[in-house]
């Protein structure tokens, strides 16, 4: 007895420390307790977004004053983000021992059976950032996607260009920093760089000095002093001048929000009809079925170019539109599910206690069908993202100057031999969302649903 | 079987004239004039509206649809806005090079799937199987146009082996046969792969499983038991009935593959009914566009009939009657 309660006790410390713990740091009170891995997996992004803000502090204040409403929307997600690591921490830790030894429900089955597959631990953590980056965007991208600077200079710059300077070195041992070298002849001209002046600019086109070749001992490409101290155009800059990666970064908001918006409208709906003509069968099965054979007879991508380009394209359409062309296969996804489901005894003694027929379809048999509706919006929001951009690309998602991938690859035809990058790094960014989102779900199914495995 | 085929051609019947509706009164019911193309204030008013009344716009919107179904029946697409041909004419070019591009990539689609597919299942879980099932996934998270932008970088701006865009070579006429043939040949190799190659990673995936479901099976393992050699297994008793499924899942491929012709149609500039839907759309040429979607259809319509039956030829338990 005595040694229980001393046991009791100890562990009732072991707590308190603990929760002391967890209210001054996320996770780290869960990895005091012995739980260590779920504690990391708090501590590490916790760690991560509290760097990030400490970083940014200026910007992040400033933005709930100056009325900037992205930037106010990043800092408060940036806010709720912090707030929601500290919290379920604290609860966590709160009730460590309140949860254990009741066996393990569906969910944590699903959970740990998710787990153990890496690339989709791993797809999930890249569907994650992706959308921490859209949120972020005003404070993660280096240039506002827009600003265009002197674009005399700044049109077609290659990736990491201004981190290498061309640098000539004089006979008297002077080594300057330029921006352009000319040789001609005899004569070698080139136009110095100027430390950044404060505000007034000095002249737009700085003037060019011409030396002759014997006072030039050498010219050479160097990484530029203090580096890091400069705005770099990491991936290049377009033929306007502008920033490719805040572009890319100012555009995954588009591609990400159509993708989860539309996908959402395509399951609800579809599962909504799916559900109906499932249940009721019969007539009503009948007509909703042929309506469903019939827009799946067409070429969805001839469908939604037509209703896209007859109305303006505006965003809200095109998410409409690619919600409206995507329902059907969850409307036939889940008519099969919830014709297996309605014959099965719970539902028979749910109609027995006179439940609405809403109740029983919402209440008692969705839930059985939710695995599959789950693991199919999961895959279908990696081809909607597809159908999105090849969209834009057309030249029928978001209109420019708003930057979305798709018409930044388009813009990128222009120069494609001189200016690969504009192309290039907007599709790698949709391979990695479509390929996370693919291996995500790919995932979920397998821990969902064993059966579906192929 | 004849009874079967007639049935589902009389169920595909409706489905296209009410989506042929559904397009029509769709594209009638936007916003924005097909006659905003000759707005000109050089062009009087008056002869405008002979314009309208020659295109038939001038009549209300139901008289339109019943002169426009009524036509359509008899095979007559009517005239386009912006090249003032008629419609059946336009296509008559266009739906050739459109079936050429199609057809080969249906080839690419179902040669590569299934060889890729086949090597997969075979060596389960090896590194060749995980290579091929990563590369897949990546394929087809690729999106197409802009996988054609890059080949079009590489191997002809860079490498300068393929042209990059056209069906034919500026001076193609004045080729012999054989090295017309070849110019061909050449012009098509990357729009064949950019259209088919996304549709072979979901085969070569669906063929993997496939196989590996029918290894699982009983007479599989009679099969071996009997002493026949590992290839003959795998060849002749396990990939024919493997195959089976992939019919069905070509005859739905169709639809993607259209749709896709959209998009490498426009990155090569090939001249079939791809680029010609895109360009009427934009510039609401509705005769064009109606009559390009419907044809879409029907092909679609059309190929998943043409699954149905030839699966049904190649899988005896299956009878339609």
């Amino acid at each position: 007895m005595f040694v229980m309660n001393r046991k009791a006790e100890e562990s009732k410390g072991k707590r308190a420390r603990a929760v002391w713990a967890s209210l001054f740091f996320p996770g780290t009170g869960l990895m005091a307790l012995g739980e260590r891995r779920l504690g990391l997996w708090l501590l590490i992004p916790y760690a991560s977004f509290l760097v990030f803000t400490i970083y940014h502090w200026s910007s992040v204040t400033a933005a709930f004053t100056t009325g900037d409403l992205e930037r106010l929307v990043a800092a408060l997600f940036l806010s709720f983000v912090l707030a929601g690591f500290w919290f379920y921490s604290l609860v966590k830790t709160l009730r460590w021992d309140k949860d254990e030894g009741t066996g393990m429900s569906h969910w944590q089955i699903t959970k740990s059976q998710f787990r153990k597959n890496k690339p989709a631990v791993a797809g999930m953590l890249v569907v994650l950032s992706l959308y921490a980056v859209a949120f972020l965007g005003p404070f993660l991208a280096p240039f506002h996607p827009n600003a265009q600077e002197d674009i005399v200079r700044s049109r077609y710059l290659p990736p990491l260009a201004e981190l290498f300077t061309p640098v000539v070195t004089l006979k008297d041992g002077r080594r300057i920093w330029v921006r352009q070298v000319r040789e001609v002849g005899e004569e070698i001209s080139y136009v110095p760089i100027s430390e950044p002046s404060s505000g007034d600019g000095g002249p737009l086109v700085p003037e060019a000095i011409t030396v002759t070749r014997d006072q030039v001992q050498k010219i050479a490409k160097t990484l530029r002093p203090r580096w890091w101290n400069q705005k770099v155009h990491w991936l290049g800059t377009d033929k306007f001048g502008r920033d490719i990666l805040s572009r890319i970064i100012y555009g995954s908001r588009i591609s990400l929000s159509i993708g989860f918006v539309a996908v959402g409208i395509a399951i609800t709906f579809g599962t909504f009809v799916g559900a109906i003509a499932g249940y009721y069968g019969g007539r009503v099965d009948d007509v909703i079925m042929r309506l469903v054979d019939m827009i799946l007879a067409f070429p969805r991508l001839f469908l939604v170019l037509t209703l896209i380009a007859l109305f303006t394209p505006k965003i809200w359409l095109i998410i409409a539109v690619l919600g409206a062309t995507g329902w059907m296969g969850t409307a036939r996804l889940v008519r099969g599910q919830i014709l297996s489901l309605k014959e099965q005894e719970f539902v028979q003694a749910a109609h027995a206690l006179g439940l609405s027929i809403p109740r029983i379809i919402f209440r008692h048999i969705l839930p059985n069908a939710m695995a599959p509706i789950i693991v199919t919006a999961t895959l279908r929001v990696g081809t909607t993202i597809l159908v999105a951009a090849a969209l834009s690309f057309l030249g029928l998602g978001v209109q420019p100057p708003t930057a979305s991938w798709g018409n930044i690859i388009n813009q990128g035809r222009d120069n494609l031999l001189g200016a690969w990058w504009i192309a290039t790094f907007p599709g790698l960014a949709i391979v990695l969302t479509v390929v996370a989102y693919n291996l995500f779900g790919d995932g979920l199914r397998d821990a969902l649903d064993p059966r579906l495995r192929d | 079987m004849w009874t079967y085929i007639l049935r589902r051609i009389f169920i595909a019947i409706p489905l296209i004239i009410g989506l042929a509706t559904v397009t029509f009164f769709i594209i009638h019911l936007a916003p924005g004039d097909p006659m905003a193309l000759y707005r000109n204030p050089e062009i009087s008013p008056e002869v405008m509206e002979l314009m309208r009344k020659n295109l038939g716009l001038d009549q209300p919107l139901h008289i339109q649809y019943v002169r426009w179904l009524t036509s359509m029946a008899r095979g007559n697409f009517g005239i386009s806005f912006t090249a003032h041909r008629p419609v059946a004419d336009i296509l008559k070019e266009a739906i050739p090079n459109t079936l050429q591009l199609t057809f080969l990539a249906l080839l690419l689609n179902l040669i590569a799937g299934i060889v890729i597919g086949v090597i997969a299942a075979i060596k389960q879980y090896s590194a060749v199987d995980h290579t091929i099932t990563v590369s897949a996934l990546f394929i087809y998270s690729m999106p197409s146009f802009w996988l054609g932008l890059m080949m079009i970088l590489l191997f002809s701006l860079l490498l300068g082996w393929l042209p990059a865009s056209q069906m034919q070579s500026i001076n193609a006429d004045l080729f012999g046969f054989w090295h017309r043939l070849w110019d061909r040949i050449t012009h098509l190799i990357m729009p064949v792969f950019v259209l088919g190659i996304a549709t072979a990673a979901g085969t070569a995936r669906f063929m993997r499983g496939s196989l590996l479901e029918v290894i699982r099976q009983d007479y599989i393992r009679t099969a071996r038991a009997k002493g026949l050699s590992e290839r003959t297994v795998i060849f002749k008793h396990g990939l024919r009935n493997a195959l089976i499924p992939i019919v069905t899942l070509t005859g739905l491929s169709i639809p993607f593959l259209l749709g896709g012709s959209v998009i490498t149609e426009t990155i090569f500039a090939w001249p079939g009914m791809g680029r010609v839907a895109v360009g009427a759309i934009f510039a609401r040429d509705y005769p064009v566009v109606l009559a390009v979607n419907l044809i879409a259809a029907v092909m679609v319509v059309l190929g998943s009939l043409l699954a149905d039956i030839t699966y049904s030829l190649l899988d005896p338990r299956i009878r339609y009657d």
